[in-house]
């Protein structure tokens, strides 16, 4: 079939348009993940909310990783809705998003950023019934959503309780503000490291995740926990990183989410910018120490 | 005084302080002068429960009406519609505003309530955590607002981390109700209103202080 050269630049046009919604092309697609039976997969976010365009590129691109990396849920680090918090905003800073995600039947678990409000524990799709800190459990990991605006006496209490009880291998609790930062514009919350962390080591976490800090961190195990910060999937602070002793790799120059998959005693992460790139990956025994 | 003190331990040390003082002044201020060399701390511990009591009994008193305001609307439950969420959210901040029209600041925080407000917290700022606090407290963003009792609290104004150490050693607030702080002052608000119920102004030092 011989087309007129009108129609093929017509066709390349549409084409475009058809196309302009997307992420540029990945550099890389390259998975370490063992995608195995059963395993427990998430993806986390923070600092997310904003509605504006690296939001929908960030979330193009989970939609894309999904298609090799099966996801079941996502875990939301807080700043879920920024500024304006009327159903429009509910709307252009999450549903549109992520409605592919949302259509998928992919959960999205929140916890509260200082940019949140109350109402938003009500908000069905963040699942969290109501609730400003909750527990959920995920096969052998159970998660921890927390309010660090406000850690009162009785959310502390609650905390302990709960991992007390906790009877499953893993135990990741995730927040707004980060325990360990070595970003310039908010830094460590010491306050609440202080408080959390001998509550962290004496019931065995590994792993925590935290936002607030629009960079993507990973910290060097302290006391046998790793630490992330992902407050970048919206938000980003280019070149606020300042390179802590603690820090183990950190990436503030785009956008980022992260994969994550625990199959057993392991888990496996990678950090995926808004471009594709993966900027930090690595696998985490739940034994080890260091 | 100080070896009446060392070979009769506090006895002494109080029967001295009393004699001293019937040398010096009226009856009255010598056993004030007494109790306070012997139990300051008592004294401020005193006037801090006190205080706190009354505090206690005032946060009662808004938790009945505002139990009674919430009671006349539907139950708050999860929505996937936000317009239901936060249509609920303005019919109790406007119930609480009707039903509270006259409240003005200090209706809670009182005077004296407030004095011992601010002595627990600059007592924590001094200690050994002061570094920290100072950092929690700078973490959060200046907020451009004028306070006012019976405001809402804006929704595009982001919430500053309550210190957990200061958490920890203020009353204890029914789950509707959390303390905020807005650049120095502290905030008193009811949360599922994001109402402000009351407030008090240089609640936190300086941070040169």
């Amino acid at each position: 079939m011989k087309l007129p050269q009108r129609s093929i630049i017509l066709i390349f046009v549409l084409l475009g348009c058809a196309c302009s919604g997307s992420p540029p092309p990945a550099h890389r697609i390259d998975f370490h993940f063992p995608l195995q039976p059963g395993s427990v997969r998430f993806a986390a976010i923070g600092d997310m909310g904003t509605g504006e365009r690296p939001q929908y590129e960030v979330a193009a691109r989970m939609v894309e990783y999904r298609g090799s990396f099966p996801f079941d849920f996502v875990i939301m680090l807080g700043d879920d809705i920024y500024g304006g918090k009327s159903p429009k905003d509910f709307q252009r800073k999450f549903e549109i998003p992520y409605q592919p995600l949302l259509g998928a039947g992919v959960k999205f678990y929140a916890s509260l950023g200082n940019h949140d409000i109350p109402a938003e524990q009500f908000y069905k799709p963040f699942n969290m019934n109501g609730h400003r800190y909750y527990a959920f459990k995920k096969g052998n990991v159970q998660f921890f959503a927390l309010d660090s605006n406000y850690m009162d006496p009785d959310q502390v209490k609650w905390l302990e309780d709960e991992l007390k009880s906790s009877d499953t291998l893993w135990k990741i609790p995730f927040f707004h503000h980060p325990l360990y930062s070595s970003a310039a514009a908010h830094g460590s919350s010491l306050e609440l490291r202080r408080l959390l962390e001998p509550i962290f080591v004496q019931n065995a976490v590994r792993v925590v995740f935290s936002g607030h800090d629009h960079v993507y961190e990973r910290i060097k195990p302290q006391q046998g926990i790793y630490y992330f910060v992902e407050g970048s999937a919206g938000q980003l602070r280019a070149n606020d990183l300042r390179n802590a002793d603690f820090e183990a790799s950190g990436f503030d120059q785009d956008r980022t989410f992260m994969l994550v998959e625990i199959a057993g005693d392991d888990l496996y992460f990678e950090t995926v910018s808004r471009a594709g790139a993966i900027v930090d990956s690595g696998v985490i025994n739940v034994h080890s120490q260091k | 005084m100080l070896l009446a003190t060392q070979q009769y331990g506090l006895k002494g040390f109080v029967a001295i302080a009393v004699c001293v003082g019937l040398m010096v002044g009226e009856p009255r201020a010598i056993v004030a002068r007494a109790f306070t060399f012997c139990s300051p701390n008592q004294q401020e511990q005193a006037q801090e429960k006190s205080a706190f009591k009354e505090f206690a009994r005032r946060i009662d008193q808004y938790q009945k009406l505002r139990s009674k305001l919430e009671h006349s609307l539907p139950r708050l439950k999860p929505s996937g519609d936000p317009q239901i969420l936060l249509a609920r959210e303005q019919a109790l901040a406007q119930k609480i505003v009707d039903a509270r029209k006259d409240a003005k600041r200090g209706d809670i925080f009182t005077d004296e309530i407030s004095t011992e407000f601010r002595k627990l917290i600059r007592r924590a700022f001094s200690g050994t955590q002061g570094r920290e606090l100072y950092k929690t407290m700078n973490q959060g963003e200046p907020l451009d607002v004028t306070l006012r009792v019976n405001q809402v609290y804006p929704a595009t104004m982001p919430v500053t981390t309550v210190p957990p150490t200061i958490l920890q050693q203020l009353p204890r607030l029914p789950p509707s109700l959390e303390y905020r702080i807005v650049n120095r002052d502290m905030v008193l608000e009811d949360v599922q209103a994001r109402l402000v119920v009351d407030f008090m102004t240089e609640a936190y030092p300086r941070p040169s202080q």
